[in-house]
């Protein structure tokens, strides 16, 4: 992924794993609705929450992603009955990980977006893009490397 | 150590041979100066058993290749990988005479205390068939994790010099008895999550991965920290996931055969309540 850096400095580049059933769709909304987000966000269209593995997750963190966004189905919505709750207790697991291994817990974020919520998914993507602007770059592959 | 736990597990041995209800003996035997396991199959070598403060592996390792009865010398740590391996399906309960002996801390060639038996909590064996020797007492509190108190960025630097030293053996995953995957993800070509002649952020994965596989497996036994050629204290890592599950999902490893695998399944109140509150703290 090539760095997005405009005038303003720092963009956060965020690699969002969209479920088919809700998310998707409410980003698609986001979209058909006009309702401006930021670009930051490359969204990858996943069958379930569930179907994202912890490794897609710390492989787009060691090529360069800064933030890491899961959106699923709210719970009791899942298209697969409870793909989601599965989902939900492994990045919390995940969560915890990366953050003893030093990269800050927020740069995951884990969020339950309905089919119908095109503009809280624009929110959250605002607020998610927001956040690690002020973290700054993660950067990981270069501080791993570089042991600093 | 006392040497009647020798004797009365060499008797146990015989027994178990003479009368042919195991076809292999699995203990600790002396080579040299050092000890290994070793597999007895007649009564007539049962004398090279021992038991002592040496006794460091985990022989669950072993027990998955063997596809004869078998009696086996347990530990905590052993009984508690037994006991996940059953769960998992892994072995068969009927093929199994478990011996099962307390530990009281095993240490290294210079006598000092192996780290992840320093901080166990589990010393007896959770699951056996015949006791030797006694029951010990068992530490209650567990000891605090010095890297918690390290900040974020400290932590990268950390965990980045060990990795650094990594030479990618794999030797912790193949000490580790929870690791039986007929095809590992680490070693995986298409795709190749890990690039094996990668760079140190390749191992950082590597790690992060093999961690994020021993959630609601790992029973803190150490092995791994053992193998390791170049002393990378992956306990931390694993054990910091062990505390993890068992504070999130309520569950800790290799403890009872009716705990269901935590990332198998899910509590609908409790994961709601856990999913507030992990937000909340990260405000």
């Amino acid at each position: 992924m090539e760095a997005i850096n405009g005038e303003g400095g720092f963009e956060p580049r965020i690699v969002g794993f969209l479920c088919n059933w809700c998310s998707y769709a409410g980003a698609d909304l986001a979209g058909t609705s006009r309702i401006e987000y930021p670009p930051n966000l490359r969204a990858i269209r996943v069958m379930c929450s569930s179907r994202v593995n912890p490794v897609f997750v710390l492989k787009a963190f060691q090529d360069g992603a800064d933030g890491v966004f899961i959106g699923g189905c709210h719970p009791q919505d899942c298209h697969y009955m409870d793909g989601n709750y599965y989902a939900r207790r492994r990045f919390m697991l995940l969560g915890r990980l990366i953050e003893y291994m030093g990269i800050n817990p927020e740069r995951l974020r884990v969020e339950w977006v309905s089919a119908s919520e095109g503009d809280r998914f624009a929110r959250i993507v605002r607020e998610f893009t927001s956040d690690l602007k002020m973290l700054g770059p993660l950067d990981l592959k270069k501080r791993v490397c570089d042991g600093i | 150590m006392g040497s009647d736990i020798e004797d009365a597990l060499r008797g146990e041995a015989e027994k178990l041979l003479s009368k042919g209800d195991v076809d292999l003996v699995l203990g600790y035997c002396m080579e040299g100066d050092r000890v290994v396991p070793c597999f007895i199959s007649s009564a007539g070598e049962v004398k090279r058993l021992v038991w002592n403060n040496r006794c460091k592996n985990n022989l669950a390792v072993y027990l998955r290749d063997l596809k004869v009865r078998v009696a086996v010398v347990a530990k905590g740590c052993d009984s508690r990988a037994i006991l996940e391996l059953l769960k998992a399906k892994q072995l068969e309960r009927d093929d199994l005479v478990i011996l099962g002996v307390s530990c009281k801390g095993m240490v290294d060639r210079e006598g000092v205390e192996y780290r992840s038996c320093g901080i166990c909590l589990h010393r007896n064996p959770v699951i056996y068939d015949v006791l030797l020797g006694e029951l010990v007492k068992e530490k209650e509190v567990r000891d605090v994790d010095e890297l918690e108190s390290l900040s974020l960025g400290k932590r990268l630097e950390f965990w980045s010099k060990q990795f650094n030293k990594c030479i990618g053996c794999l030797a912790c995953r193949n000490a580790c008895p929870m690791c039986f995957c007929e095809e590992c993800v680490l070693e995986k070509k298409d795709p190749e999550w890990i690039t094996r002649a990668g760079d140190v952020s390749d191992i950082f994965l590597l790690h992060a991965i093999k961690a994020t596989h021993m959630a609601g497996r790992c029973i803190e036994c150490g092995e791994c920290e053992r193998a390791c050629p170049v002393d990378i204290p992956l306990m931390h890592l694993y054990s910091r996931v062990c505390r993890d599950v068992e504070e999130l999902f309520g569950v800790e490893s290799g403890m009872d055969q009716k705990d269901k695998p935590p990332l198998a399944v899910f509590d609908l109140e409790r994961d709601a309540m856990w999913e507030e509150n992990e937000k909340n703290k990260k405000r």
